[in-house]
């Protein structure tokens, strides 16, 4: 399948841009760069909002500063940089109000559907954000679990280390992310009093 | 084999607040979390959320790849060498003193430090600015075994030019840099104070200097014709996307960001 040989290279790139850059590649770290930072800038976007650009911002510069002393593959890196982003993030939020401008709106979610070919549409055009922003509307452990596995890429032992918490945890909070997102494709949330803070 | 409980699975876990079957059962998540596709259409309306949400990145979410990599650069320098780390005080003696004087007043820097050279009188009175009472160690007429002595130029070439210059830059002790003023050297700068820029302008930069994104400043403009310095490029940015994927369609459910 070519979709997953295309991953299979994604991993690869990265891993073997990893050790370039480790050797003060500046080339390779923007390959590095360009494979991890969208994915980290849209999981903080779901912790801390509008800031979430100058948070990874100063997560990088841990990064490159710890750089020579991390050692892993892509993979690794890729939890071990979230890690740091979480970090920073939580420590923003410490001193900051979070600042959630990407919660959608009730009027921008997609249409209940209940035909198949007309939910496919209306997903079609579905952005990047809109989706990010969807996920940010869930629980923040749900959200948390989600992005992590999905975006960031991480396995469920590799997520259960970002987050400090069991594996099994994880597990049931990214599933209960994925079903209420999947109650939410159904019928958009409407401010119903039942949805929020379960 | 697929039976309902498969398709809806039922969950026993407590505290679990969908009594009715659900819409997702475990396996169809576990599998929607490790990237995969599926049939059912439930599932793949939130496989298509979890798609556009893991789509390759796009150029807005690089505007500070730059910046990244200045810090990048920054964290794999080499330490600079002694001699060179204070240049903000070589300008001030420079520019205060005239040439030879700051290099005597760099060699006591050197030598012991500041307080050193402040105590032997060496540095400029900040309320009296003039030239220093004492110059230890200073050489009272410069060494130019090969420098043409000719005031008026006439044999001086561009060459020979080029060659005080690059002497003059390489040189490693302040004493040393000293004996490559010639007078036409001084002469073609316009000052004692104008050689460093001078001959920067002529021959380059002395060392390699870190290849850092951020700007350093220019030499001044100087009466010889200034070869351009090794400015370092970095290499634009492609402008439609960057590596592996472009992100254009949506029409590519799994091209996903990350790899497993």
């Amino acid at each position: 399948m070519v979709e997953v040989r295309r991953e299979a290279e994604n991993a690869d790139d990265l891993s073997s841009a990893l050790n370039a850059a480790r050797n003060g590649d500046e080339q390779a770290f923007r390959v590095v760069y360009r494979l991890v930072h969208p994915g980290l800038l849209r999981y903080v976007r779901v912790l801390v909002g509008e800031d979430a650009e100058d948070v990874v911002s100063e997560a990088w510069l841990q990064i490159v500063r710890d750089l020579s002393r991390f050692s892993g593959d892509g993979a690794a890196f890729r939890g071990w940089a979230s890690t740091i982003a979480r970090h920073r993030a939580l420590d923003h939020l410490r001193h900051h109000r979070r600042r959630p401008a990407l919660a959608t709106p009730p009027e921008e979610m997609p249409e209940p559907v209940t035909d198949k070919d007309a939910a496919e549409l209306a997903l079609d055009g579905l952005s990047t954000d809109q989706a990010v922003a969807m996920i940010a509307s869930l629980p923040m452990d749900q959200a948390e679990a989600v992005m992590l596995r999905v975006v960031l890429g991480l396995d469920a032992q590799a997520a259960a280390k970002v987050l400090g918490k069991r594996p099994g945890a994880v597990r049931m909070a990214a599933h209960r992310g994925l079903r209420r997102l999947a109650e939410n494709l159904r019928r958009p949330q409407r401010s119903e009093v039942g949805e929020h803070g379960e | 084999m697929s039976t309902v409980s498969d398709i809806f699975g039922r969950d026993d876990a407590d505290g679990d607040e969908m009594s009715r079957p659900r819409l997702i059962s475990d396996a169809t998540a576990d599998f929607l979390l490790s990237g995969g596709a599926v049939d059912d259409p439930v599932a793949q309306d939130l496989a298509q959320v979890l798609a556009a949400a893991s789509a390759p990145g796009r150029a807005e979410e690089l505007m500070r790849e730059d910046a990244a990599l200045v810090a990048f650069s920054a964290a794999h320098l080499a330490p600079i060498p002694a001699h060179r780390r204070r240049p903000k005080i070589k300008t001030l003696l420079v520019n205060a003193l005239g040439l030879k004087l700051a290099a005597a007043a760099l060699a006591a820097v050197a030598v012991g430090g500041l307080a050193y050279a402040a105590s032997t009188g060496v540095l400029p009175d900040p309320l009296n600015p003039g030239p220093a009472s004492k110059t230890p160690g200073n050489q009272s007429t410069p060494a130019s075994p090969t420098a043409s002595h000719s005031p008026g130029g006439l044999r001086t070439t561009g060459e020979q030019m080029e060659g005080w210059c690059t002497a003059y830059l390489n040189a490693g002790s302040a004493e040393e840099k000293n004996g490559h003023l010639t007078a036409d050297l001084v002469a073609a700068a316009g000052g004692e104070d104008r050689v460093d820029d001078y001959c920067v302008a002529l021959v380059g930069p002395p060392k390699p200097k870190p290849t850092m994104a951020s700007p350093k400043p220019k030499p001044k403009p100087t009466m010889a014709s200034p070869q351009p310095r090794a400015d370092v490029t970095i290499p634009p940015r492609p402008s439609v996307s960057p590596r592996p994927e472009p992100p254009s369609r949506r029409t590519q459910p799994s091209a996903r960001l990350s790899a497993r």
